[in-house]
């Protein structure tokens, strides 16, 4: 098996180095527009790594394309692999481009493959435990999504402008739109993030989550951020981003009906994000790879893989799920 | 001069009535944090099926 890698970032050179090590694949293509990066990413990989850089072949030869490279890039890279009838996994976590992608969906189902849209921290592991926590109820009514921390510099960047940015949430049939850094909730997410002042923000998520269940009511997303955050949003970033992000956090919130009780149920994860969109992507890969996914077109990983299976697998790479259990949580 | 003075004094006034205004809500809005119970714990083999 050959899989290629676009992007040698802190996710994408983190998904080859998880690929390599569980023996999931043979070969794996690492392609990035930075020689340097490359250079190091050959060092640390070892020579299972093919690396290419800029201008690249034309031709992507493997069994399946990792899209890890930054917002704006995605696109052309989802239309690339699909026109060359590949699998492909994109973490892609910008809104507009999330969107764009998703109108690709009938392009997938004439190439048969399965493409996997915001396969990382958030989204990718959110939608994960939505679907996984929708098992527990008879009827979910609500879905809330808050997420804290970013990744490597493409992913800091997103985060940031994403409080400037209008967000998207769902509610009784339509799409409100609303401005990011407003709306603002304390929320609890697992150790060692704990409590945060989360707002609105253009995140993907809502967008994924009602593509998997447009049953549901209502679905929202916050993501934490400082005065400092929301003061500085509109402007350019004004210092450098960090090459690798701090602890970071997920954290969904399902309300529904068990029975007749009205139940909340509260699930997370705790992890670096770069590291946790790592094991995502790199996870779903293998489930791709060995044809476990649900759907042959395009769809988030609410509705592309079994809760249950992939959290255990998740789990086994390091990234466990969480659940908060206290007053009105299910039983 | 006796305008200015009298504004001057107009402006400290307010200034003075506002910051009792605002401690006296937000020590009146202090209320004790109500005991937590529950926390978070990892999902394992039961909730995971």
């Amino acid at each position: 098996m050959r899989v290629a890698v676009l992007g040698a970032g802190a996710v994408g050179a983190r998904v080859a180095r998880q690929l390599l090590s569980a023996d999931s694949v043979d070969q794996v293509v690492l392609r990035d527009p930075s020689a340097e990066r490359l250079a190091w990413a050959a060092r640390a990989l070892g020579d299972r790594v093919l690396t290419e850089d800029h201008p690249f072949p034309a031709l992507l030869e493997a069994d399946a394309v990792v899209v890890a490279s930054p917002r704006g890039t995605q696109l052309a890279a989802a239309e690339e692999a699909i026109s060359a009838g590949r699998p492909a996994i994109l973490v892609c976590d910008g809104l507009a481009e999330t969107v764009a992608i998703l109108k690709l969906d009938r392009m997938a189902q004439d190439a048969g493959v399965p493409v996997v849209v915001g396969a990382g921290f958030a989204p990718g592991l959110t939608c994960v435990l939505v679907a996984h926590g929708m098992a527990w109820f008879d009827e979910v009514e609500e879905v809330h999504v808050y997420k804290m921390g970013a990744g490597g510099p493409a992913c800091a960047l997103v985060h940031h402008r994403a409080l400037s940015r209008f967000s998207y949430d769902w509610r009784d049939g339509g799409w409100m739109r609303r401005p990011g850094g407003s709306g603002r909730e304390l929320c609890w997410f697992p150790e060692p993030v704990g409590p945060r002042d989360c707002y609105r923000a253009a995140l993907a998520d809502p967008v994924l989550l009602h593509h998997a269940f447009p049953e549901v009511d209502r679905i929202t997303s916050r993501m934490a951020a400082t005065r400092r955050d929301r003061l500085t949003a509109p402007m350019p970033m004004l210092t450098p981003t960090h090459a690798e992000g701090a602890a970071g956090a997920v954290r969904v919130e399902l309300r529904g009906l068990k029975g007749s009780a009205q139940e909340t149920l509260v699930l997370g994860a705790a992890e670096r994000p770069a590291v946790g969109a790592a094991a995502v992507a790199a996870t779903v890969t293998e489930w791709v790879l060995d044809g476990r996914v649900s759907v042959n077109g395009m769809a988030g990983m609410g509705e592309m893989v079994e809760p249950v299976g992939f959290l255990a697998d998740l789990a086994a790479r390091g990234l466990v799920a969480e659940i908060f259990e206290g007053d009105g949580a299910v039983a | 001069m006796r305008a200015v003075v009298r504004a001057i004094r107009q402006a400290a006034a307010a200034i003075s009535v506002a910051a009792t205004v605002v401690t006296a809500l937000r020590l009146g809005g202090r209320v004790a944090v109500p005991r937590q119970s529950g926390g978070w714990r990892q999902l394992n083999g039961p909730d995971l099926r």
